[in-house]
């Protein structure tokens, strides 16, 4: 509170001072000048009625200069008591003897021996005159009068009466001023009150009365117009706050809704995967051994059709020859079939171990198989050097077995077969690829190519199983790698793989270190 | 130039009666100067009585001084009193024997040497406006206005304010101020 008074006063305090420092001016220069003026006054009158003192005196004195009668002179000198501040007086004669004297106190200066120069001289606190007595143009002598002109005593008096006109000024303009000030700071105080509430409550509904017509009351006005402003403002501004957070309420509400939904989204395909994993297990299950449990039969078909060709050689006919050949390679077909099925499933069902595997080695051995099981072929193979990759090898030996296995067999009618194994960085990524001129396929039936069983090409055109590609994607997938192909018809076709991808480069990595492990 | 030469007459009359005052103030001297003061004083009187108006017929009519039985004081009085004008009047000094006639005259003075026959005179001169100026004992009870004495070595005089009013004459005040004895009306 006491904080608040003083903060409230300076404004007053200011004012006062302000008011009294005027008055104190003020009154010093109308004292001041008052004084001056009149101790000047004083000061010249006195001096005259001095001199005319002097001169009366001296003229009093003439008959008894003339009549040489000093007793009368002095006589008329004595008068002179009646004049307190007079302390001397003398009448000289013509050659300047003192023909009579007068001194107030015995115990005063005594009148000088001769007179002084006609006139009046102020000598410290006393004035002197001389007079010189003429008489029908003749000087008959010369008066001297030597008194306090008591101008130091005036002056201390009025400077008394100056201090306490000063004071008793000062007095009432306070008194005054406590009153006049009010008219002037009381609206400005107001008005600080008001802005000191409100900057203390934020209460905008405040508002500074009015209490004069002056600028003060401008003021004010202006401040309370600007409240006005402040607080529709800060209405509006809580309206849109209060939207805001309603719509944000809603905007998470609506978020939870999506996280619950997602949650049981996710739910729904945990579900689904297990159900589908289970499923796709059974269906492997079943998968291998019907292809296990075919083979029994099949190798019954296949032993009991040579055992046929071998008992009875002559006995059968050309044509049953020819068809128990056919039964026979359609038995080794259907071993096959059921062979690569098998290595389909293991594929799936074996445990993935990454290490770094020198790649061109693994083409390059690869592709010495085939010209060992085709020794009449003459294709030009060209793999690129130092290709290293970080994979499980057996899987990879399988994938590029199959890849550079079809580019080997589409590659039989061309007239100078080519085939290439490389690499090239496409941004973080390397892509591994392995081209061939060879009879090529149709780009509408790329998305087909990968699929089990899936034939672009007639069997007695290109014999296969339609197994090979959809390892070497199943190969692929299982290293978290991508696989893709180009092609035309008749001009070649190039397989594009990668064995992991960047975006999951980052969990991809420790996996390669504890692959190494 | 008359303004430098009344300057000058001024000066010279200030002078003698510096030295008329400074004899006056000095024993030893003042027999031989006694005549010189009487002579100032009978100057100075005529600046202290106011004659009746019928007295002067114009404003500078002149104020006649008429000297009976003593020539130095005549002589004196002649010399100090050139030139000189008293209320705007110039002064005349006239020397006289005891049967010249005192009409005309403003001032008579008796000196010491008619003494024996002062009551006559003072008798046969009595006019109004004419101021009687004596230097014997006992003039005034004879008559006349003013007489002078010696006392205590200085020239004083006494005045008789009776005989100054039965002749329509006024004396300053201030004139009796310096007075010895005045004896009133």
């Amino acid at each position: 509170v006491n904080l608040k008074d003083d903060r409230s006063s300076s404004l007053r305090r200011k004012l006062r001072r302000v008011i009294l420092g005027t008055t104190l001016v003020a009154l010093f220069v109308a004292l001041g000048s008052m004084i001056a003026y009149d101790v000047r006054l004083y000061h010249r009158t006195w001096t005259a009625d001095m001199a005319t003192q002097a001169e009366l005196l001296a003229r009093t004195c003439v008959p008894a200069l003339l009549f040489d009668d000093p007793g009368v002179a002095r006589e008329n000198l004595a008068l002179l008591r009646l004049r307190p501040n007079v302390l001397s007086a003398a009448i000289y004669g013509p050659r300047g003897a003192t023909f009579a004297s007068y001194s107030r106190d015995p115990g005063d200066t005594p009148v000088p021996p001769l007179p002084g120069a006609d006139g009046i001289h102020v000598v410290g606190s006393f004035v002197e005159v001389n007079h010189r007595i003429v008489e029908d143009g003749a000087i008959l002598g010369t008066f001297y009068l030597r008194a306090r002109h008591g101008l130091g005593d005036r002056i201390l008096q009025h400077l008394l009466i100056a201090s306490f006109l000063a004071v008793l000024g000062m007095v009432v303009a306070y008194v005054y001023s406590e009153r006049l000030q009010r008219s002037v700071s009381q609206p400005i105080l107001e008005v600080a009150r008001v802005a000191r509430e409100i900057a203390e409550t934020a209460d905008y509904s405040r508002r500074a009365p009015r209490l004069s017509d002056d600028e003060v009351g401008l003021l004010g006005e202006s401040f309370n117009g600007l409240l006005a402003e402040v607080e529709a403002r800060s209405h509006a501004l809580a309206e849109t706050n209060a939207e805001l957070a309603r719509e944000m309420s809603v905007k998470a509400e609506a978020q939870r809704e999506i996280l619950r939904l997602n949650s049981e989204l996710e739910e729904r395909v945990r579900d689904r995967t297990a159900q589908l994993t289970s499923a796709m297990q059974e269906l492997e299950t079943f998968c291998y051994s019907v292809s296990h449990d075919l083979r029994a039969p099949l190798r019954g078909i296949h032993g009991f059709s040579q055992a046929l060709v071998a008992d009875f050689p002559r006995d059968l006919p050309d044509e049953a020859h020819r068809y128990l050949s056919r039964i026979t390679a359609s038995a080794t077909r259907m071993e096959q079939l059921i062979e690569d099925l098998l290595n389909l499933s293991k594929l799936t069902r074996a445990t993935l171990t990454r290490r770094e595997v020198d790649l061109s080695d693994l083409a390059g051995r690869v592709v010495e198989n085939l010209r060992t099981t085709d020794p009449d072929r003459r294709v030009e193979v060209l793999i690129r050097e130092g290709m290293k990759v970080d994979a499980d090898p057996r899987l990879l030996q399988t994938a590029i077995e199959n890849l550079l296995g079809n580019a080997w067999k589409f590659t039989a009618k061309t007239e100078l077969p080519r085939i290439e194994v490389g690499c090239m960085r496409d941004g973080a990524r390397t892509v591994h690829f392995v081209r061939d001129n060879g009879a090529g396929f149709d780009m509408q039936y790329a998305d087909k190519l990968f699929g089990a069983f899936q034939r672009l090409h007639r069997q007695d055109e290109f014999p296969g199983t339609g197994i090979g590609l959809a390892t070497v994607a199943r190969v692929v997938h299982r290293h978290g790698g991508r696989i893709w192909a180009d092609g035309q018809i008749g001009a070649g076709a190039a397989f594009y793989f990668t064995l992991a991808e960047p975006v999951a480069g980052a969990t991809d990595a420790p996996e390669t270190t504890n692959g190494e492990a | 130039m008359t303004r430098v030469r009344s300057r000058r007459r001024e000066a010279a009359l200030a002078a003698l009666l510096l030295l008329a005052a400074t004899r006056g103030r000095s024993a030893e001297t003042i027999r031989s100067s006694e005549h010189a003061v009487k002579a100032a004083y009978l100057l100075h009187f005529s600046a202290y009585v106011e004659w009746p108006t019928s007295t002067f017929q114009g404003a500078d009519s002149p104020l006649v001084i008429g000297v009976l039985g003593d020539d130095d004081l005549a002589r004196d009085l002649s010399e100090i009193s050139a030139d000189r004008r008293v209320a705007g009047h110039p002064l005349v000094v006239r020397r006289l024997l005891a049967e010249d006639p005192t009409s005309g005259l403003q001032i008579l003075f008796i000196g010491k040497s008619l003494e024996r026959d002062l009551s006559e005179l003072l008798r046969k001169s009595r006019a109004p406006g004419l101021l009687a100026v004596t230097d014997s004992d006992g003039a005034l009870e004879l008559g006349s206005t003013i007489n002078f004495v010696t006392a205590e070595e200085r020239v004083r005089f006494d005045i008789s304010l009776r005989s100054a009013e039965s002749l329509d004459l006024r004396l300053s005040s201030r004139l009796l101020a310096v007075a010895r004895n005045v004896i009133p009306g």
